[in-house]
């Protein structure tokens, strides 16, 4: 029987989920690491498993099949490869040896064994990972702003991490996360549907043996650490709150983030190396043949960039979808054509 | 920025007009990337004009969605310390490039060349030694060491040949270079020139042969290669080879151990996170690798020169040696001071004013942006601060042209402290110091030391001794200069050094061990 474990992204996330797969090899070498593409290789690429810590690959379009591209079309880059994930998931639970699935987002990265997520799925069907653990203190008003109104708008729990062991329970979770992302896996905040994530709040009313994991050492990141303190023990062991840093999430790579992590790292200088580390490795794993903002699904087939608005009305119209079944397709008859016509036809 | 591009862009309270806002947020509130390069100073502090937007909430409510995005509102705090180190801090393997010199290597010195000029020496026997660099140019506590070391074996009519890196590195030599690595040999003090491991080598088995006594002792291996360096001593037939622990080089590259240059690692294991996460960390294992090749290649003696050290190594290290034992490079002991004092007069608390020093080289491991903080927060207030090293400082009473400590001239640094009249030396340490010449200069100068309990053998020659303090963290040394602690010290060292005087024996090095072959 086997743990499995995957990661969703683009090409142009390659380095983030390299980290990723890397250090989770190098606490597991014997689970089984899937990519999960939602992408095809630039030219001059190749991606080729035998050098990289990933052991299965599964694309979009193995999971989707024949609506891949008419799917696709309606999402943007982020609903897209969080939209896969429930497909993913049940895809994964196929798998005949297959014991326990957890997913990261492939901006992760593990520093310590996730046996304890395994040894509560012995008991529990999904393991989630709140965003927050402990309240911000009442007069700190932008904490509350940036960290639990947030959490009100976006989710209570991140689903950068998710873990079910492959009972019953499971199963029926991943059909029915998989059937809403199909269909709902927008960032509509205005009907407060944020991508997969807000979903998932219904998760502990719709499903038994819910593990809600306040581990102060797991999916660390800048939303949690005003409330979070790393240091290391002697023995250099990473520590959150007094216990073993077992992934920290590197949300927003770059000046966002960084303005993030200094708002509230605040002294605690660990978290900046952390950071400095990550952004090596991530430099250390940039292939420098994938163009920058790469996605095959990004743009029409002649290379205009397709547009959030344009995604938009085609996945509210069904009319639209029925006649341009293959919609990046560019040239006479096509819904990029149709789509010049109507310009500034509101 | 212009006055009048200021009144276009902002009312009188310094809120901005609104076109300025739609320049630089976008409709839903959060910040153009624009805003970001625009509102911040390269050292990350807020530029002033642009401090409203980064204090106050615009006039847009919060809950409207101006400012409730995570990346909404700019950083207010300025870039820590912690933050400027790391900014600068390079990957390993960028800093070895950056360190390579682009001169070429001058003639080499060929075997016979080496033997012929060792031969042509009449002398009782050779000492061979290592170090890092030129302990006849650069300041240094270890390069003290040599040129005492030096001294004493020119004294016994030995004759002295010191090699170190022609090429500087803050690693050892590439594993691929072995034999080749050049050196530059200094023959009693005295420039010889430069030739590759293999040459001295050969030079030596000749000596060997010839019946001459050599012996060798290694200071440092930073630079070397290892295993060209255990050639050498195969070729010397060292029975015993004395193995100085000035740093700690054996244990990682980061010889201070200094995680990420931030903070003291304690060498935990190469698997741990502190090494996974660190700058040296992907350089340790091969490190460490060549270093037990070494130590179990020879019969090494491991020379601590503190106690402390000792008892720190043998725990980190899982170096096998002969033995391990401990030289102290200088002994300090008391003796009563004959009454009255004139000089001593002057340390009346009403005579002149608390003064606390810095000694030596103003690097962070040694606790230097510490006493810039105490010079910034307590300057002025009656308390002198007061700097002596062997470069000019920028900060405090620079009084560093007083001071060049050589073999020649040990007691220089001494000295200085008794003319500056201090009373205290901040050595705040972030690492464990092996020995500390300064904390010895510094209480041979009159001064009581303060440290933290991480400064190694600071902290153990200060409890042994009880001159001075050691406080828990940099909150407890705030607190202490502010609630009387410092004055009360100072009364204290004042009414000691009417009393008392010290006197100092410094260490003939390597000689000083015993049963080591070479008289």
């Amino acid at each position: 029987m086997t743990v499995h474990a995957y990661t969703s992204f683009t090409f142009s996330y390659l380095n983030r989920a390299r980290v990723l797969a890397t250090s989770l090899r190098r606490q597991h070498p014997d689970w089984v690491i899937w990519a999960v593409l939602t992408d095809k290789p630039p030219p001059g690429l190749v991606f080729d498993l035998a050098n990289e810590a990933f052991d299965r690959v599964v694309t979009a379009e193995d999971l989707y099949g024949e609506e891949t591209d008419s799917w696709l079309f309606g999402l943007d880059i982020v609903e897209a490869c969080t939209a896969v994930k429930g497909r993913a998931h049940l895809r994964i639970l196929q798998e005949p040896d297959v014991e326990q699935v957890l997913y990261f987002d492939p901006d992760i990265a593990v520093f310590n064994s996730m046996q304890p997520v395994i040894d509560l799925l012995a008991d529990s069907s999904i393991v989630l990972t709140p965003h927050q653990i402990d309240p911000e203190p009442a007069t700190d008003t932008h904490a509350i702003l940036d960290n639990e109104i947030a959490s009100l708008d976006y989710g209570s729990f991140n689903l950068g991490f998710v873990a079910t062991d492959a009972g019953p329970e499971a199963n029926r979770f991943a059909a029915w996360w998989d059937a809403r992302l199909h269909d709902w896996c927008h960032d509509r905040r205005d009907i407060g549907v944020f991508v997969d994530q807000k979903w998932c709040n219904l998760v502990p009313c719709f499903f038994d043996g819910v593990k809600i994991l306040r581990d102060p050492g797991y999916n660390v990141a800048s939303w949690n650490i005003s409330q979070r303190t790393m240091q290391f023990d002697a023995a250099g062991q990473a520590l959150i709150n007094g216990q073993p840093l077992r992934f920290y999430h590197f949300t927003k790579l770059g000046p966002v983030g960084d303005v993030m992590t200094r708002r509230y790292a605040r002294g605690n200088s660990e978290i900046h190396e952390l950071w400095w580390w990550y952004r090596h490795e991530v430099a250390r794993f940039t292939d420098t043949s994938i163009p920058k903002g790469w996605w095959y699904y990004g743009t029409f087939d002649n290379g205009d960039l397709i547009e959030k608005r344009m995604r938009e009305v085609y996945r509210s119209r069904k009319d639209l979808q029925a006649t341009f079944p293959d919609p990046r397709r560019t040239g006479k008859g096509t819904l990029h054509e149709w789509l010049e016509v109507t310009k500034g036809k509101g | 920025m212009h006055p009048l591009l200021y009144k276009l862009m902002f009312h009188k309270a310094g809120k901005p007009r609104g076109w300025t806002r739609f320049v630089f947020f976008r409709k839903n509130g959060t910040a153009r990337p624009l805003f970001y390069r625009v509102i911040h100073k390269k050292n990350g502090t807020i530029r002033p004009r642009w401090a409203y937007w980064a204090t106050q909430p615009l006039d847009q409510p919060a809950d409207q969605g101006l400012i409730t995005a995570q990346d909404s509102r700019p950083e207010v705090q300025p870039l820590s310390a912690a933050e400027q180190t790391l900014r600068a801090l390079r990957p390993f393997e960028q800093t070895v490039a950056d360190w390579r010199k682009t001169t070429e290597l001058p003639d080499l010195l060929t075997p016979d060349e080496i033997y012929a000029r060792l031969s042509e020496l009449a002398s009782s026997g050779l000492v061979l030694s290592l170090g890092h660099d030129n302990y006849r140019v650069i300041p240094g506590g270890v390069q003290l060491c040599i040129q005492q070391e030096e001294k004493a074996a020119t004294a016994r009519n030995l004759t002295y040949l010191h090699l170190h890196p022609w090429q500087p590195l803050p690693c050892l030599a590439d594993i691929s270079e072995g034999g080749r690595v050049p050196v530059t040999l200094l023959l009693n003090g005295e420039m010889l020139g430069t030739t590759r491991m293999e040459s001295v080598t050969q030079a030596i088995e000749r000596c060997v042969a010839s019946g001459k006594n050599v012996d060798m002792v290694v200071h440092h291996l930073m630079g070397h290669a290892p295993e060209a360096v255990a050639d050498l001593a195969r070729a010397a037939q060292v029975r015993d080879l004395p193995f100085w622990l000035h740093d700690f080089f054996t244990l990682c590259p980061s010889y201070t151990l200094q995680r990420n240059g931030l903070a003291f690692c304690g060498a935990p294991e190469v698997t741990s996170n502190a090494c996974g996460l660190c700058v040296y960390g992907v350089s340790r294992p091969q490190h460490l690798a060549r270093m037990a090749a070494f130590f179990e290649a020879l019969p090494i003696t491991a020379i601590a020169p503190s106690d402390h050290t000792a008892a720190f190594w043998s725990s980190r290290s899982q170096l096998p040696v002969r033995r391990l034992t401990t030289v102290p490079h200088m002994v300090l002991t008391e003796t009563a001071r004959p009454r009255p004092q004139t000089a001593i007069a002057t340390n009346h608390p009403k005579a002149h004013p608390i003064t606390v020093g810095y000694l030596g080289a103003m690097v962070d491991h040694k606790g230097w942006s510490v006493f810039v903080r105490m010079i910034h927060r307590f300057g002025g207030g009656g308390i002198r601060f007061v700097v002596l090293s062997d470069k000019a400082a920028n900060v405090g009473e620079d009084a560093s042209g007083k001071v060049h400590v050589t073999s020649d001239s040990p007691d220089a640094m001494s000295r200085a402290v008794r003319e500056a009249k201090i009373d205290v030396v901040l050595h705040w340490a972030s690492w464990a110091e092996t020995f500390s010449f300064t904390t010895y200069e510094a209480m041979l100068g009159g001064a009581w030391v303060l440290t933290n309990p991480l400064s190694g053998n600071v902290q153990a020659s200060v409890l042994a001794s009880g001159r001075g303090a050691v406080l828990e963290d940099e909150a407890a040394l705030v607190a202490f200069f502010a609630d009387g602690g410092l004055e009360r010290l100072v009364a204290e060292r004042r009414a000691y050094a009417e009393k008392t005087e010290l006197q100092a024996r410094t260490s003939a090095m390597t000689f000083d061990l015993p049963g080591w072959s070479t008289t």
